[in-house]
């Protein structure tokens, strides 16, 4: 398997090891692990005959004009092999301390039983990973995995669905509100000269009335190169709340490709903050649909990347209904030679009428290096619509910073003061506290600032004086 | 307390002012009137040392101290402080975040201990009511979404916890109703105490009507033309500025 694939060309080749190995998956079953139930085998036929007919994507297209893929065409992934029992050092610096929901942990693929812990759940709040689940709740499952496959219009995400090794499974049944938060953390480490990919495919599901609230990590070791292509099912019920952190924080050569789909019945609430720290390439697919009226989704996204970090946003908002409302500030802090691309659309279909949008991409330039490719978009076809989007990219203003001059505070903390609060801006909408102050500690990181005043804004209630 | 003498300042090659000389001493409230593109507002941030202008000719002491040498956060820790016409919206930083960082800065400059959280939401309560502000601006980030008068009043607050010696009003007064005016008055008439002086910055009489100055200043192309007491002022609003102005800016005002 490792060995090296003949590349016909940089930007149309299909000969990529990801897919290899998914193929071989399909067409002859797992090697050496129990058959997939027929109907999920059926599934993965149904997602790679969906993957061939989308093709692996090209610069040609639109959504895929600026990311560079030779990195992953040029490597020979090949898929872990088993799950990795020893000791990682740091993981558990990631545990979310004030989690005690339930945490569910995937080291390279597979489920890590012994890092994950269940908590003390209400009754019939489930959370588990897949595999379990197609055994255990299979016709549960069987309602949500894969739901619309047929239509996928991302191929990472269909070679995802014909691939996937295993992946989380959390269900919150009617009228439970689950408060605290579920945190799903995705990791991957080896070797620098072993290139490995994984794929983890997860469904989250807070059925009428209930609500969830989740983070979902995607992290691994330095120096490691591997592929995660994940892909995240979200579904609203009815009246139902989920609010949803993603952080992406990759190995400094990792690449992380993840699709988030998120479907919002009737007067559901989603919100859901998409940050990515670090990593070689990411890139961050989200679609909303909306399958009842009077539902409201926030989309919120953060970059701080440094080095030569890319990430590619890529979001699709589709108001497909009447009397539905959808909010999006994605914003990015870019340093050294990093790289980022917003390319968000917002489609309001024919009927969709009073359908109140907004879409507004910021970006902090703090090199002459880094670069920015913003593409706001609004296709309209209904006439009675509130809709807004912008995009911005610069300096930090240097009114701004005289302000807090004024104040008393030296040139060198007002810079990362505002440099900071400008991350602070998409990190408020996080409810949970912990959360909260988890990311905070990233970005100060990012910002070389873990020991300046502005520690004392992060917005955990204990943060530490530092003076 | 400040002696300006002879201050000329430019923005982008352009001379505003051509030769201030103005003294505040301890216990004054100076008022600057004058119209519009003056030099007014330009003196005010020069004072502070706003990046935008270059000061050209002449000098500032500040308490016998050379005021141009020092950073804009340096004046404000020796304890000057100006309020914005226009202040700036920073989101993402929470207002009393902001208040206590700044507190402590000046706290250490001073040599004084620095305020715990505790600490200073006690300060800062007493500080909230000189300017009848309702506690929760405090959790808002700094200026965010606030309204004109809620603007001001925040500089205000921010003057309050800040306690400078030197107070630069730069018309505070603009964009306020009358009930917001008599707050932000009333707020600074509390702050402002015999060791104390002030400079206000305003085009109107009306800010004048709750805070009495003792001098009153005319500035024109970047001069001082005319200083008097408070009644100079209603004499101002009388008769307008034209008649102090020289001939030749006459001129140059009608055929704009």
């Amino acid at each position: 398997m490792a060995t090296r694939l003949p590349i016909k060309d940089d930007v149309t080749g299909t000969a990529c090891t990801l897919e290899h190995a998914v193929r071989r998956q399909v067409e002859s079953g797992p090697e050496g692990k129990p058959q997939d139930p027929a109907w999920l085998a059926g599934l993965r036929r149904t997602a790679l005959d969906r993957y061939d007919a989308l093709g692996f994507p090209s610069r040609k297209l639109e959504a895929w004009k600026y990311i560079d893929l030779r990195p992953v065409l040029g490597t020979a992934f090949s898929p872990y092999e088993s799950p990795v029992t020893a000791e990682i050092p740091g993981i558990s610096a990631h545990y979310l301390a004030d989690a005690q929901g339930a945490r569910l942990v995937f080291v390279n693929g597979f489920l890590s039983p012994e890092r994950s812990d269940r908590g003390s759940l209400p009754e019939g709040v489930i959370v588990t990973d897949l595999l379990t689940a197609a055994r255990d709740h299979e016709a549960l499952l069987r309602q949500y995995l894969g739901h619309g496959l047929d239509e996928e219009s991302d191929a990472f995400s269909a070679l995802n669905a014909a691939g996937f090794s295993n992946g989380p499974f959390v269900y919150v049944p009617e009228n439970i509100r689950l408060e605290r938060p579920v945190q799903v953390l995705i990791f991957n480490t080896g070797e620098a000269s072993e290139p490995k990919a994984s794929a983890l495919r997860g469904v989250f599901v807070a059925a009428d009335h209930a609500k969830l609230t989740l983070f979902v990590q995607s992290l691994g070791t330095p120096d490691h190169v591997y592929l995660g292509n994940n892909a995240l099912e979200l579904f609203a019920g009815e009246g139902a709340k989920i609010n949803h952190t993603f952080l992406q924080a990759e190995g400094s050569r990792g690449m992380g490709f993840t699709t988030t789909r998120t479907h919002l019945a009737a007067q559901s609430r989603v919100s859901m903050t998409v940050a990515a720290m670090s990593g070689a390439v990411c890139r961050h697919n989200v679609f909303v649909s909306y399958s009842g009226e009077e539902a409201h989704c926030d989309l919120n996204g953060l970059n701080v990347l440094r080095g030569d970090t890319q990430v590619y946003n890529h979001t699709e908002i589709h108001h497909t209904l009447p009397n539905c409302t959808s909010q999006q500030l994605y914003k990015g802090i870019l340093d050294d030679k990093s790289r980022s691309e917003f390319d968000g659309i917002i489609v309001v279909h024919r009927d969709a009428q009073k359908t109140d949008s907004r879409q507004m991409n910021k970006n902090l330039l703090l090199s002459d290096d880094a670069r920015v490719f913003t593409r706001p978009q609004l296709k309209i076809d209904a006439d009675d619509v509130k809709c807004a989007h912008g995009a911005t990219v610069g300096q930090l203003d240097p009114e701004e910073v005289f302000y807090l001059a004024s104040r008393g505070i030296g040139q060198d903390v007002a810079e990362c003061i505002l440099t900071f609060g400008f991350a602070e801006d998409v990190v408020q909408f996080i409810p949970l506290p912990g959360i909260r102050a988890y990311l905070d500690q990233l970005i100060l990181t990012n910002l070389g600032q873990t020991n300046s005043p502005v520690t004392c804004f992060t917005t955990c209630e204990e943060c530490p004086e530092v003076h | 307390m400040i002696e300006i003498k002879n201050l000329h300042a430019e923005v982008n090659g352009i001379p505003i002012l051509k030769g201030i000389d103005l003294t505040v001493n301890k216990g004054e409230i100076h008022a600057i009137m004058g119209p519009n593109g003056s030099g007014k507002s330009t003196l005010a941030k020069v004072i502070v040392g706003h990046p935008a202008f270059t000061v050209t000719q002449g000098e500032v002491l500040f308490e016998g101290r050379n005021l141009l040498e020092l950073e804009p956060a340096e004046r404000s820790l020796e304890g000057i402080f100006m309020a914005f016409q226009y202040p700036v919206e920073i989101p993402g930083v929470n207002n009393t975040g902001f208040l206590r960082l700044a507190y402590n800065a000046r706290q250490k400059h001073l040599g004084q201990p620095e305020l715990s959280e505790d600490e200073f939401a006690k300060l800062l309560k007493e500080k909230l009511s000189i300017v009848e502000m309702p506690e929760e601006f405090l959790e808002r980030a700094v200026n965010e979404g606030f309204s004109g008068g809620e603007k001001k009043r925040n500089e205000i607050l921010q003057m309050a916890v800040l306690d400078p010696k030197l107070g630069v009003l730069d018309e505070t007064d603009s964009g306020l109703d009358i009930d917001a005016l008599r707050t932000v008055a009333g707020g600074v008439n509390q702050i402002m105490t015999p060791d104390k002086a002030l400079i206000l910055v305003t085009h109107y009489q009306r800010l004048l009507n709750y805070i009495t100055p003792d001098f009153v200043h005319v500035i024109s192309d970047g001069r001082i033309v005319k200083s008097g007491g408070k009644e100079l002022a209603l004499e101002l609003e009388e008769k307008g500025y034209d008649w102090l102005l020289p001939e030749e800016d006459r001129e140059k005002e009608l055929i704009q």
